[in-house]
C-alpha cells in the first residue's frame, strides 16, 4: 500500500471502504480497521497523522480505544465520528484528548478539514520534539 | 429492590429498542450519504476531463439500492414492534412477534459479538393476550443476558405451546451465567401472570418463561 497517512476504524465496512475511497479521491491516503483491536494493532505498525474513529463498535469501542491509542501515542491526532453523539460522550472524548466530535452522516469537506488540522498539529510537535532534541545535544556538548 | 413504576418500565423498554434502531438506520443513512458523495466525485472527475466507467456506477447504484432496502427492513421491523401496543389485549402469532424482537435485538447482541437466533417451525402459535408486555419481559431477560454473558456465546430463543400456556425458551451456550441474576430483571414485572424456570442441560442454561395462551383481561399494576 503506498505512504497511508490515515487510520478509519469503523465496524461498517461498507462505510469505512467508501470513505477511504472518497479521501483518496481528494490525495489523502487511508487504511481501515474494523475495530479497537485491529486499528490498536495498526498504529503500532504505522505512523498515522490523524485517525478517525466510531463510539459505537463491537468489543473495544470508541471512547475504550481512545484511551489505549493515547496512553501509548499521546501525539495522535484522533477525530471520533460518531452516529450517536451526546454532549456527554463528546465532552468525555475531547476530556481524554481527542481533537474533535463529528456526527455521522459527515460532511466530507469537515473530515478533510479535521484531517489537514491534525497534519499541521503533528507538524508541529514532530518541530517542537526535535527542537528539544537539538537543545539536549547542545547541553551535553556544552556548546 | 426499589418498586419501579410499570409506565417507567415500558418506556425505558421502547426507548432502548428506538435507540438501537435509530442508530442502526444512522448507519444506512452514512454509507448512503458516502455513495451519494462518491458518485458526485464521479461527476467533478468527469467534468475535469475524466471519462466514466459505467461499470463503477452500476455497482454504486446496487450498493445504494442494497442499503436502501436494508433501511426499509429495519423502519418495517420498528413499526411492527410499535404495533405491539395497540391494545390491551389483541390476538397475534406468537412466532411473528417474538422474531421481531429477535431481529431488533440483533445490534445488542453483535456489540457483544454474541449469537442470538430464533428457531421455529412455520406454524403458527396463535395466542390472545398484551403483545407489547410479553415482548418487554422477554427483552428484559434477553438484555440481561446479554450484558452478563461472555463474547462468542450462543443464544437460541425457541417458541411452543402447550394445551392453554405459550412457552419462550432461552438456551445460551456456554453456561456461564447464574440464572438468579437474570431472574433478578424480572422481580418487578408483575403485568403479565407467568412461571419462569431454568435447567442446566450439558454445557447449556435453559430457561422458559410460560405464559396464558389466552387472557381475558388486562391491566397495568400502578405504583399507589
Amino acid at each position: 500500500m503506498g505512504n497511508s497517512k490515515v487510520l478509519l476504524v469503523d465496524d461498517e465496512e461498507e462505510f469505512a471502504s467508501v470513505l477511504a475511497e472518497r479521501l483518496t479521491n481528494r490525495g489523502i491516503e487511508a487504511d481501515i480497521a474494523n475495530d479497537g483491536i485491529e486499528a490498536i494493532k495498526k498504529v503500532k505498525e504505522k505512523d498515522y497523522e490523524a485517525v478517525i474513529l466510531d463510539f459505537a463498535m463491537p468489543g473495544l469501542d470508541g471512547i475504550e480505544t481512545l484511551e489505549i491509542l493515547l496512553k501509548k501515542n499521546p501525539d495522535l491526532q484522533v477525530v471520533l465520528l460518531t452516529g450517536q453523539a451526546t454532549l456527554e460522550k463528546g465532552a468525555e472524548a475531547l476530556k481524554l484528548g481527542a481533537k474533535d466530535v463529528l456526527e455521522k452522516p459527515a460532511d466530507i469537506n469537515k473530515i478533510v478539514s479535521k484531517i489537514k488540522d491534525a497534519q499541521t498539529e503533528r507538524m508541529l510537535i514532530v518541530s517542537k520534539n526535535a527542537e528539544e532534541r537539538i537543545k539536549d545535544i547542545l547541553k551535553t556538548k556544552s556548546w | 429492590m426499589k418498586k419501579r413504576n410499570d409506565t417507567i418500565m415500558q418506556l425505558e423498554f421502547f426507548g432502548k429498542i428506538t435507540a438501537s434502531v435509530t442508530h442502526e438506520l444512522n448507519n444506512v443513512l452514512s454509507i448512503i450519504n458516502e455513495y451519494a458523495g462518491l458518485l458526485e466525485d464521479q461527476v467533478y472527475m468527469a467534468e475535469s476531463g475524466m471519462s466514466i466507467n459505467p461499470a463503477k456506477l452500476q455497482r454504486i447504484h446496487e450498493k445504494l439500492i442494497k442499503q436502501v432496502a436494508r433501511g426499509e427492513k429495519i423502519i418495517k421491523n420498528l413499526n411492527k414492534f410499535a404495533h405491539t401496543t395497540d391494545e390491551d389485549i389483541a390476538e397475534f402469532d406468537l412466532n411473528e412477534i417474538i422474531h421481531n424482537l429477535v431481529m431488533l435485538c440483533q445490534r445488542f447482541a453483535s456489540l457483544k459479538r454474541i449469537d442470538l437466533k430464533h428457531e421455529f417451525s412455520e406454524e403458527s402459535i396463535n395466542v390472545v393476550s398484551n403483545p407489547f408486555e410479553i415482548l418487554r419481559i422477554i427483552f428484559n431477560l434477553i438484555f440481561t443476558i446479554l450484558d452478563r454473558a461472555e463474547t462468542s456465546t450462543e443464544i437460541t430463543i425457541t417458541t411452543s405451546e402447550q394445551n392453554n400456556s405459550i412457552i419462550i425458551s432461552i438456551i445460551i451456550i456456554p453456561a456461564s451465567i447464574d440464572p438468579e441474576e437474570i431472574y433478578s430483571s424480572l422481580c418487578e414485572d408483575k403485568s403479565l401472570e407467568y412461571e419462569i424456570k431454568s435447567e442446566f442441560i450439558d454445557d447449556s442454561l435453559k430457561i422458559s418463561i410460560t405464559f396464558q395462551k389466552k387472557i381475558n383481561n388486562f391491566q397495568l399494576i400502578r405504583e399507589k
